[in-house]
């Protein structure tokens, strides 16, 4: 699947060497502080610290795409991390100013630039196993008083990210299984098929986790 | 079938624990397929909903709640499961964080409202009664939390 983990690279910044629960305890005090914040010129400090250190994790990549800015097309998921969220905040931004006036729509618009920039930076420099780690750590106590199993929700996200492409890959195969037989896209001729299959395999796997002993 | 122990804990069987990830899998495929940005609004439209509807309709109505609380979490965590694949905290402070968060309830409430017993109503009756619920849980609830929270992060007044 294309889309899904966006393809990390292998360099090292200083964001990459902090522990994962760090970055995202800072992420979270950094992200209510600054909803609190009202003040234009905090906000702008604010932006410009979190563009820094997005520039500095992404440097390799900034690099290279300036010194072949040609390759800027096949880096899909930098665009789609960037443009869409860019564009979603610049026409808030509008509407904001047109309701509002423009110094709150300006400080809207750096609050949200430097909190997506400052996510955007640490999810690149963190890799989806070492936030699992988090949860399942964050899970811990929850679990000691029998709240929760960190264990069995361990299993489910594990079953869901194998299953991901091979749901995306299923809903390809009806699809394209409708348009052999000349119907394009038609909601209930896909939508039927699919969740049949799907309930179908949940069954299959159920047996099979069963089969291998089962869950505690 | 779910049971719960002397604790009042709920405790799932494999089968439950398995359809409960499989539905977050479903929401997550149907929140990638086609994104559709409308014009002018700045909450992308995808089918992601119908996988919210779908998991309240088919799952009892607190594992539909569990399995979007998992959605949740992985789209938190980072992993680019929310529309044009993002992901991440960024979104939770952004424009569309209370539409995600209302997914949980929306689930549960689409699936507390559906009509699941065969025997006692038409057929008739209950397309209508889960049309109903699907329509009420799935965009109301998920509407009435994500408005005021779009309202909230932008300022705007509704």
């Amino acid at each position: 699947m294309n889309a899904s983990p966006i393809a990390k690279q292998p360099s090292e910044s200083w964001l990459h060497r902090c522990s994962a629960a760090h970055k995202l305890l800072g992420l979270f005090v950094l992200g209510t502080g600054l909803v609190l914040v009202q003040n234009l010129a905090v906000m702008a400090i604010a932006a410009i610290l979190s563009a820094a250190v997005w520039v500095s994790v992404q440097w390799p990549m900034i690099r290279s795409v300036c010194r072949q800015p040609w390759r800027f097309n096949s880096l899909t998921s930098v665009r789609q991390a960037l443009l869409w969220p860019f564009l979603t905040l610049l026409v808030l931004s509008l509407y904001i100013a047109y309701f509002s006036g423009w110094t709150q729509a300006l400080v809207v618009l750096l609050r949200l630039i430097a909190l997506l920039l400052l996510a955007l930076a640490v999810m690149a420099a963190t890799p989806v196993t070492e936030m699992m780690a988090v949860v399942e750590r964050v899970l811990q106590p929850l679990d000691r008083r029998g709240w929760v199993k960190a264990d069995k929700v361990a299993l489910m996200f594990g079953i869901c990210l194998r299953l991901m492409p091979v749901l995306l890959e299923q809903w390809q195969d009806i699809r394209q299984a409708q348009y052999a037989r000349g119907r394009h896209s038609h909601p209930i001729a896909l939508l039927v098929p699919m969740l049949v299959r799907t309930l179908q395999r949940t069954n299959e796997l159920a047996d099979a986790i069963d089969a291998r002993g089962g869950l505690r | 079938m779910t049971t719960t122990d002397r604790s009042g804990r709920l405790s799932l069987s494999t089968q439950e624990l398995v359809r409960v990830a499989l539905f977050t899998a479903l929401v997550v495929v149907f929140a990638i397929i086609p994104p559709l940005p409308m014009p002018l609004v700045p909450v992308p439209l995808t089918l992601q909903t119908l996988g919210v509807m779908l998991a309240g309709l088919l799952l009892s109505p607190r594992l539909a709640a569990l399995s979007l609380l998992l959605y949740v979490v992985l789209a938190l965590v980072g992993l680019p499961v929310l529309p044009g694949a993002r992901g991440g905290l960024a979104v939770f402070a952004g424009p569309t964080g209370g539409f995600i968060l209302g997914f949980i309830p929306g689930a549960f409430v689409v699936s507390w409202l559906a009509a699941r017993d065969l025997s006692q109503t038409t057929s008739a009756a209950m397309i209508a009664r889960n049309f109903g619920a699907a329509v009420f849980g799935g965009a109301l609830v998920v509407y009435a939390i994500g408005v005021p929270w779009l309202a909230m992060v932008t300022g705007m007044s509704i």
